[in-house]
C-alpha cells in the first residue's frame, strides 16, 4: 500500500542547508522558500473558537453523511505537513479518522490541496482519500483555535525546520512552552510522534518532551508495532529526500498523560535509528 | 465559509483591519503618570513617572521621600502592594523592589531588590510570597520574594552562555506565549492562573502547575488589553479588546456571558477594562486615547452601563484606581508642560473633578528633568507597548526587533525572498518621533 508513489518527485523540496550555489529556476514550485519564518506576517484563516470553524469545507463527502447535530473533528494532524506525504499515507492507515496537514507556506498548501482532489477524484468509487485534507496555518500559534482540549488522538512532527542559529530556537516548533499547547489539544493517551535527520534537533524535541510532566515515552516494542511509525521514517517527501542521500533518521514516540504522578519513574528512555 | 482573516495580533498593512492612525510627529515634552496602585486600607497611593516611585499617604496628603539612589533607573513596569503596608515595584531596569513603608505612613524603606535579568512588562503576586513576571519575550516566570535560593539568576557579567541557552535553562520559566503577554492575573483561590496575549488569546493555566493548561478563553479578534477578576464574583473574569469590545466571562468554562460592543464610541475602540470595585461592583472602562470614561454595574452575569462621563477635551486616561471611598484618580497622558497629570472622579454626583484636593497636590508635582533624551526614546517605547495600543498597530515590528533581546529575530534561514506572501513587513510607514528634550 504505497499511496507515496503518487508524489510528485518534480517538486524541488530545498536541503535544509542553503546551497552554495544558487539554482535555476526549472521545477514548478521552485520559488517556495525551503524555510518559513513562522515570525512574518501571514493572513490565516480561522475563528476566535475551534467549534466555529466550518470543517465540511475540508472534509465535503464525510461531512454530507453525518447524522444531524454531528460535527467533524479532526483526530489526528501533521503539523508541519509539508508537501503532505505522511497526510496521504495517513488516510489509508487510519481510515476511521479524521485526519489534518497543517502547513505554513502557501504555495505547499496549495499543491497539497490539489494533490488530496485528485486521489479523492481517481478514487471515487472506492470512497478513498475523503479523511484528509490540509490547512494554511501557524502551527506555533493557532492550534487551541482549531482543536477543542483533549481533541486530538495522534500528532505528528516530521522533520520540522532546524532552525540551526541559537537566537532562533523560540521558532522551533517544539519548545517547553509550546508543548504545554500541544498536551492540552491532546486526548489522555494520544500520541506525540517525531521524527529528524538533524541529531541535535532530535535530541531538543526528545529532551523536551522527556521533561515535560504531561508526556511519557511509550514502550519500545509498542512504538515498534505501531503502523504509524514506518510511515514517519519513510512516506513523507523529507524522509524520502533523506533516503536518497542514505542519511540518518533519529525519532521517537511519547504519549500524553493525564498527570504528572503517571510519569514512570526510572523509565529506561531510547531512540529507534534507521541505522 | 467566511474565516476570520487575520494575523492574530497586529493587521496587516493592505489588509482591511491595517488603519495607521498615528500622528506623524510626538512632540512629548511632560512625562505622563501611570501605574497608580492603592492599598487594601486606602491609605496609600503609589504611582510612578518614567523611573520615578512616588508614594503618597492620603490621609496625610504627605509624599514620602525615596532616596534617588534607591529609584529604579528606567521606567517602572509595574507597582503591586502585597500587604498594606509592603509595595513591589518592578521595571525595565530588570530589577523587582521590594519597599516597606512605616505604620505612621511617614517614610519607606527599600527592603530588597534584586535583577532578575528579564525585562519584566506584567506582574502579579501569589499568596505565597512569589512574583510572577512576564517578560518581553511572552514568557512569564516566578520569583520568590523571601527565598532567594529559588531564583535561578545567571549573572551575566561571570556567565558567558548565550541569552538564548540561558532562556532555555531557565529555572524560573513557568510558561509562554508565542506572542507578548498582555496581562497576567490570578484566579481568587490562586489555583489558576490567566495570561492574555497580543494573538487574542486568554489562556487559562493551572498553578503552581503551569505547564498543564485549562481552557482557553478565545473570543476576542484583536489583542487582549487587560483583564479584570471580580474579587467578589470569583467566577467572572472581565476582558477588554482593541476590536472594541468589552468581554465578560465564566473564565474556567472558557466561556463568554456577555459581549459589549463600544464601536460606536469611538471607530476602531481599544476597550480597557481599568478597574473593579467588589464595594460597589463597579466597572471602570477607558478607550483608548478617547476622552471617556464609563462605569458598568456588575449584577449576576450581566453589565449594564450605569455612568459614562466625557472627561475635558483632549484628555485621554492612562490607568484609574479608587483613591477613597467615592473617588477615583485617573492618570492622564501628557504632552505639553500644562498639561494636567491626573483628574478625579466623585462617584456620589459623578462629577470629574479637575481641582480636588488630592489633584492639586499631584498636578503641583515638580516635573523632574530629564536631561537624557533616551529616557523619553524608552518612554515612548513602553507606551506604545503598554498604554498606547493604537500606536502598536502603526509599529512595524521590526522595529521592535532591533533591540538584541526582542523576541523577533532577523531570519538568515530564508534563501528566496522573491515570494509575495512571505514578503516580510518591512514596507510598512514608518513612524517618526520627535523628541523634545528642551524642558
Ligand atoms: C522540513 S519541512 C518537513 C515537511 C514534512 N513534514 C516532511 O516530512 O516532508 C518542515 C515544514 O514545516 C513547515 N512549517 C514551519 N513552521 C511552521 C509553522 N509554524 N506552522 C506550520 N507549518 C510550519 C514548513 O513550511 C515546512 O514545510
Amino acid at each position: 500500500m504505497s499511496e507515496t508513489t503518487t508524489t510528485t518527485n518534480t517538486i524541488d523540496n530545498k536541503s535544509s542547508k542553503p546551497a552554495a550555489t544558487k539554482k535555476r529556476a526549472i521545477k514548478p514550485y521552485h520559488k517556495i522558500k525551503a524555510h518559513a519564518n513562522p515570525a512574518a506576517d501571514y493572513e490565516f484563516d480561522y475563528k476566535a473558537k475551534p467549534s466555529e470553524y466550518d470543517w465540511s469545507k475540508k472534509y465535503p463527502e464525510l461531512s454530507s453523511e453525518l447524522k444531524e447535530g454531528e460535527r467533524i473533528k479532526v483526530q489526528v494532524a501533521d503539523v508541519g505537513c509539508g508537501y503532505g506525504g505522511l497526510t496521504v499515507s495517513l488516510s489509508q492507515t487510519l481510515p476511521d479518522k479524521v485526519i489534518l496537514g497543517m502547513e505554513i507556506r502557501a504555495k505547499v498548501v496549495e499543491y497539497v490541496e490539489g494533490r488530496i482532489e485528485k486521489l479523492r477524484e481517481d478514487n471515487k468509487e472506492k470512497k478513498l482519500y475523503r479523511n484528509i485534507s490540509v490547512i494554511k496555518t501557524n502551527s506555533m500559534k493557532l492550534m487551541p483555535n482549531f482543536f477543542e482540549k483533549g481533541q486530538l488522538e495522534k500528532i505528528f512532527f516530521l522533520f520540522p525546520d532546524p532552525h540551526f542559529k541559537k537566537a532562533n530556537h523560540k521558532r522551533r516548533i517544539i519548545s517547553p512552552t509550546l508543548l504545554a499547547e500541544y498536551a492540552y489539544i491532546m486526548s489522555i493517551g494520544g500520541l506525540a510522534y517525531f521524527i529528524s535527520d538533524v541529531q541535535e534537533l532530535y535530541e531538543w524535541m526528545f529532551a523536551h518532551f522527556k521533561s515535560h510532566p504531561l508526556f511519557q515515552q511509550i514502550d519500545k516494542d509498542l512504538a515498534l508495532s505501531d503502523p504509524c511509525v514506518p510511515l514517519i521514517v519513510n512516506s513523507s517527501e523529507e524522509a524520502r529526500k533523506v533516503n536518497r542521500i542514505e542519511g540518518k533518521k533519529w525519532y521517537a514516540v511519547f504519549k500524553r498523560i493525564s498527570n504528572p504522578s503517571e510519569k514512570i519513574e526510572n523509565f529506561e528512555n531510547y531512540t529507534l535509528t534507521n541505522f | 465559509m467566511g474565516g476570520r482573516k487575520g494575523r492574530g495580533g497586529k493587521a496587516k498593512k493592505n489588509s482591511p483591519g491595517y488603519k495607521d492612525t498615528s500622528p506623524n510627529q510626538i512632540t512629548l515634552k511632560k512625562i505622563p503618570l501611570n501605574l497608580l496602585a492603592t492599598n487594601n486600607n486606602g491609605s496609600l497611593l503609589a504611582f510612578a513617572m518614567n523611573n520615578l516611585l512616588y508614594v503618597l499617604a492620603l490621609e496625610s496628603k504627605q509624599f514620602l521621600t525615596i532616596d534617588a539612589t534607591q529609584q529604579h533607573q528606567l521606567i517602572l513596569s509595574s507597582i503591586e502592594f502585597q500587604k498594606d503596608n509592603t509595595l513591589i515595584t518592578t521595571s525595565h531596569d530588570r530589577h523587582i523592589k521590594i519597599w516597606e513603608i512605616n505604620n505612621e505612613l511617614t517614610s519607606i524603606k527599600l527592603v530588597k531588590s534584586f535583577n532578575t535579568n528579564k525585562k519584566i512588562i506584567y506582574t502579579a503576586l501569589s499568596d505565597k510570597d512569589e512574583i510572577l513576571v512576564a517578560d518581553k519575550c511572552g514568557d512569564v516566570l516566578q520569583y520568590s520574594l523571601v527565598d532567594d535560593s529559588k531564583n535561578h539568576i545567571v549573572d551575566l557579567t561571570v556567565n558567558k552562555q548565550s541569552k538564548q541557552d540561558l532562556r532555555e535553562q531557565d529555572k524560573n520559566l513557568i510558561l509562554g506565549h508565542y506572542s507578548s503577554i498582555t496581562d497576567i492575573r490570578f484566579s481568587r483561590d490562586f489555583k489558576y492562573l490567566l495570561t492574555s496575549d497580543r494573538d487574542e488569546k486568554i489562556r487559562v493555566s493551572n498553578y503552581p502547575n503551569a505547564y498543564d493548561i485549562e481552557v482557553f478563553c478565545l473570543a476576542s479578534e484583536k489583542y487582549v488589553t487587560k483583564l479584570l477578576m471580580p474579587l467578589n464574583k470569583p467566577s467572572l473574569m472581565i476582558s477588554g479588546s482593541g476590536d472594541g469590545h468589552l468581554y465578560l466571562w465564566n473564565w474556567l468554562e472558557g466561556k463568554v456571558l456577555q459581549k459589549l460592543d463600544l464601536n460606536s464610541l469611538s471607530k476602531d475602540a481599544t476597550v480597557i477594562p481599568q478597574h473593579y470595585n467588589s464595594n460597589t461592583n463597579l466597572l471602570a472602562v477607558s478607550i483608548e486615547n478617547f476622552n471617556i470614561i464609563q462605569f458598568y454595574q456588575l449584577s449576576e452575569n450581566q453589565l449594564t452601563l450605569s455612568q459614562s462621563l466625557t472627561l475635558p477635551v483632549g484628555s485621554q486616561p492612562i490607568s484609574i484606581d479608587l483613591v477613597g471611598k467615592d473617588q477615583y484618580l485617573v492618570s492622564l497622558v501628557t504632552m505639553e508642560t500644562t498639561d494636567p497629570f491626573v483628574l478625579s472622579i466623585n462617584t456620589t454626583n459623578w462629577q470629574v473633578e479637575t481641582d480636588s484636593a488630592i489633584v492639586q497636590l499631584i498636578n503641583n508635582l515638580s516635573i523632574p528633568t530629564f536631561t537624557d533624551s533616551t529616557i523619553f526614546k524608552t518612554y515612548l517605547h513602553t507606551i506604545e507597548k503598554k498604554q498606547y495600543r493604537k500606536y502598536i498597530s502603526g509599529t512595524d515590528e521590526r522595529k521592535q526587533r532591533k533591540d538584541g533581546d526582542d523576541k523577533m529575530v532577523e531570519d538568515d534561514l530564508i534563501e528566496d525572498d522573491d515570494i509575495e506572501e512571505d514578503l516580510d513587513p518591512e514596507n510598512r510607514p514608518s513612524k517618526q518621533i520627535k523628541l523634545d528634550t528642551n524642558i
